[in-house]
């Protein structure tokens, strides 16, 4: 039996620090993933929740990046290692982060899981470099120092 | 009705099949009596009107046509009974029309595949029209198209209550003071068949409300009235103000409606009474279309249906099948989660007698949860068979052959997707039975002691999880030294080799091979038997043949019930898991290193009973980073899978288990992972994941060497 502990993150935006409502209009609040000492950022409404210590299945016939696939509740899921997908070295002990991409919902392995920030859409910048880095839609700077890359997911599968 | 255009078309489609279905059943029955009931004779008119009915709705003109010009030919038989038709050309009649039943089924097809539908309808046209004439010039009855006692027309539909209305612009008046509460509806401009579409409307109010009177009437069958309801819209009359609220959803619901208002003709009276004249001129057009007095006849046959005894409410519904297929997978890990939760380790050494005793309850319900919604998917193989009569009918007209077919146990039941899969393998089977089973003259067969009609005998019956089909014919067997020279000249047999009769048999079933040296219309293009026994093995059965000679053949198909669930033999390579189907299995042996034989390229073999098979390592080919390398420690598992027989060398056998399939999440099919066998998963009893193999494509994606 393959033990799974789910950490139900707060969503609200309250834990996030944000309280203003204006802000809150013209933000989108992301879930902070950490991989290889980057923060990347994805849409807080597509997750859908996080899994700790959960078994990965090997998937054989695919490209090294997709890890293999988990049992959620009956669902089988794909896991895509962001490091492995980014050409970064594999790391043990992950934490899966189970995005809604479209129709399907897809798991992605990262190191941690941070927090949630509500970021201005005024301050998400372009992405200055043309590099394989192709599935960061935007990137800006976190209040508390930092920089945040914004993860677009669709791209991560299909780019 | 459903809200998009697409779920309309849905209830179409179906609707349609269901009403061929049974026309094809109603005419089988009468050309074995040679003749029409009553019933039947209203039973076509009323499907042919409800086909054209529906196809106007949905522009689907040819199909429109066609069964308009039926209906016609059945009105005439339905006024004058059957006796209309001389028995001479009985025969033509059953033959019209059962070209006309493949006519629909083509455009149908076509529609299914988004093709666009025949233009050219003429010849079948024409060929009901002449049939028509045919029966009025020997019958002396007339054309109903030009039935001309228009004058004494009006009274029928006059004798309730006499149309008598306002003229385009105003708003209309009731015909009947009884009825005065109205609904004005008008349809999109440009929308055609005006007065089909009022007569949807009129079904789908029936629904609420079945008494009530419109303008203009008998819609269904007078189109000239389309003109008039374009122009001044279409009314529908109420006796009561509640009777026409109600039926407000009906008059939305209906196709093409642009506006619609309710009247109410009290505070109109004044108007109509000022208007005396254009209400006589609305009169005359009623009178003045000569269909008009066969069809206000015709009228209350459907309407009498529909209106006269309450509605028997509907005991079926129709569900989309993606729905049961989710309701499943549901069940399905309830059930397994049921059994997480019951042997979970957590438990180990607790005496819990209460925990025990309602965890045995819950089993017992999660597996009623499971029949129940297995049993859902299930669906009686009764239309499989039902459509062999056809061809066996057809069949036999055209080759000269008489024979009849016996069906058992149509109502066995089987999941849908298998329904839909066997079909063309039956219908292969039974047409090899009528053309190359059963002998070519009767007098062949009597000579062989044998009734002169031949009889095919279809049966299905249920054994366990299996329900075995079997096409079996009385006619003159496979001769199995023609097979075996056949199959030595196509290179298929070893001319020195000894085969059993049921090795000779099996050459049938290989692609390439036809028997016939003739090719025929119906069976005989080589692609035969070959293609029966894949199209079976796609749906998880087996194909066997067993024949005596001079005594008739059988070809018996075994079909698991389901492919939602399937028997598996779990293997390991090294901590992965797999299934592979049970059926697919031959042996599993244990070799030793002398065993492997190796060709120059290093690829590996395995002598088993006189064969040479290759072995294919499950670690290698998969990429598997644990697992065994050396053959004396894991297991040769021997398997065949289409015309394949390979060895797929694994770790360990866990043990036979019923699994759920599952299929693979889309984003890991994209990576084609199906060429390379694995079909799909299953989640095991502890909630780990075994990958399903299909072993077809695991040795095609080996030997291609894609890695």
């Amino acid at each position: 039996m393959s033990e799974h502990t789910e950490n139900n993150m707060d969503l609200t935006p309250a834990a996030a620090g944000v309280t203003d409502e204006d802000l809150e209009s013209q933000s989108t609040r992301y879930m902070i993933g950490i991989s290889d000492g980057l923060r990347y950022g994805i849409d807080a409404e597509k997750v859908e929740t996080i899994l700790t210590d959960h078994t990965i299945t090997h998937m054989p016939c695919v490209p090294e990046y997709v890890r293999g696939i988990v049992n959620l509740r009956g669902q089988i899921l794909p896991v895509i290692d962001l490091r492995l997908r980014l050409g970064k070295p594999p790391k043990d002990g992950c934490i899966i982060m189970v995005v809604n991409v479209g129709s399907e919902s897809v798991s992605i392995l990262v190191d941690s899981v941070e927090k949630m920030v509500a970021v201005p859409h005024s301050i998400i910048l372009p992405m200055p470099t043309q590099n394989h880095q192709k599935i960061i839609s935007g990137m800006c700077s976190l209040p508390e120092g930092g920089t945040l890359l914004i993860l677009d997911c669709e791209l991560l599968l299909h780019g | 009705m459903g809200s998009g255009n697409d779920s309309i078309l849905d209830m179409y489609l179906y609707e349609t099949n269901t009403l061929l279905e049974q026309l094809d059943g109603i005419l089988l029955a009468a050309e074995q009596a040679d003749t029409f009931s009553d019933d039947s004779v209203n039973e076509i008119f009323r499907i042919m009107h409800t086909i054209k009915g529906s196809s106007a709705m949905m522009e689907f003109n040819s199909l429109m046509t066609v069964a308009h010009r039926i209906e016609d030919l059945f009105f005439i038989i339905r006024e004058k009974t059957i006796d209309v038709v001389p028995e001479a050309l009985r025969p033509e009649l059953f033959d019209m029309i059962f070209q006309a039943v493949d006519f629909f089924r083509g455009e149908i097809e076509k529609v299914e595949n988004g093709e666009p539908l025949s233009v050219s309808i003429d010849s079948i046209v024409d060929k009901i029209n002449s049939l028509i004439d045919k029966i009025q010039g020997g019958g002396g009855a007339e054309k109903p198209a030009e039935a001309p006692p228009a004058p004494a027309g009006a009274p029928p539909s006059a004798g309730e209550e006499p149309p008598a209305e306002s003229p385009a612009g105003e708003a209309p008046v009731p015909s009947d003071k009884a009825y005065p509460f109205g609904i004005h509806a008008f349809f999109d401009e440009g929308s055609g068949m005006e007065n089909l579409r009022a007569f949807m409307m009129l079904n789908g109010i029936r629904d609420y409300c079945s008494d009530f009177i419109c303008y203009p009437e008998n819609v269904e069958s007078d189109s000239s009235t389309a003109e008039i309801i374009a122009d001044q819209g279409f009314v529908v009359w109420f006796r009561t103000k509640e009777d026409r609220d109600g039926v407000v959803p009906a008059v939305k619901n209906a196709g093409s409606v642009r506006s619609y208002q309710s009247v109410d003709a009290k505070a109109e009276e004044p108007k109509s009474a000022a208007a005396p004249a254009p209400a006589q001129e609305a009169a005359a057009p009623a009178a003045a279309p000569a269909p008009a007095a066969p069809a206000a006849k015709a009228a209350p046959a459907p309407a009498a249906a529909s209106a006269g005894a309450p509605h028997p409410k509907e005991s079926l519904i129709s569900v989309n099948l993606s729905k049961l297929d989710q309701l499943m997978a549901v069940v399905s890990e309830i059930v397994i989660t049921e059994s997480m939760v019951t042997s979970s380790p957590d438990l180990k050494g607790l005496r819990l007698d209460n925990f025990t005793k309602s965890a045995r309850d819950l089993r017992k319900l999660t597996d009623d949860l499971q029949d129940v919604s297995m049993s859902l998917r299930m669906v009686p193989v009764s239309s499989t068979f039902q459509k062999m009569n056809r061809i066996v009918r057809d069949m036999s007209k055209k080759l000269g052959k008489r024979a009849k077919l016996t069906l058992i146990g149509e109502n066995t039941e089987v999941d849908k997707t298998i329904v839909d899969g066997i079909g063309d393998p039956i219908m292969h089977i039974v047409r090899n039975s009528m053309d190359h089973g059963l002998e070519e003259t009767e007098a062949e067969r009597i000579a062989a002691g044998k009734d002169p009609v031949g009889e095919i005998i279809l049966s299905a019956r249920h054994t366990g999880s299996e329900v075995i089909i079997e096409i079996k014919d009385d006619g003159k067997g496979a001769d199995t030294q023609a097979i075996l020279n056949k199959a030595i000249r196509q290179g298929l047999a070893d001319p020195d080799h000894e085969y059993s009769q049921k090795d000779i048999l099996g050459f049938m079933m290989m692609p390439g091979f036809s028997t016939n040296t003739q090719v025929t219309e119906f069976s005989g293009r080589g692609v035969g038997m070959d293609v029966v026994k894949k199209n079976v093995a796609d749906v998880g059965g087996t194909v066997s043949i067993s024949s005596e000679w001079g005594r008739g053949m059988t070809t018996t198909l075994k079909i698991p019930l389901t492919m939602a669930i399937m028997d598996g033999m779990e293997v390991s390579v090294g901590s992965t898991l797999f299934t592979i189907p049970i059926n697919s299995i031959i042996s599993s042996i244990k070799v030793t290193e002398a065993d492997i034989i190796y060709d120059p390229a290093r690829g590996e073999m395995t002598k088993q009973r006189d064969n040479y098979y290759p072995v294919v390592r499950a670690k290698d080919l998969f990429q598997i980073p644990d697992g065994r390398d050396n053959v004396e420690e894991g297991i040769l598992i021997w398997v065949e899978a289409g015309e394949k027989s390979y060895c797929l060398f694994v770790d360990e056998l866990l043990g036979e288990q019923q699994i759920v399939v599952k299929p693979l999440p889309p984003y890991v099919n994209s990576f084609n992972v199906k060429d390379y066998g694995i079909s799909g998963c299953s989640i095991l009893g502890d909630g780990s994941i075994s990958l399903i193999l299909d072993m077809a494509n695991v040795y095609n994606g080996n030997v291609q060497g894609a890695f």
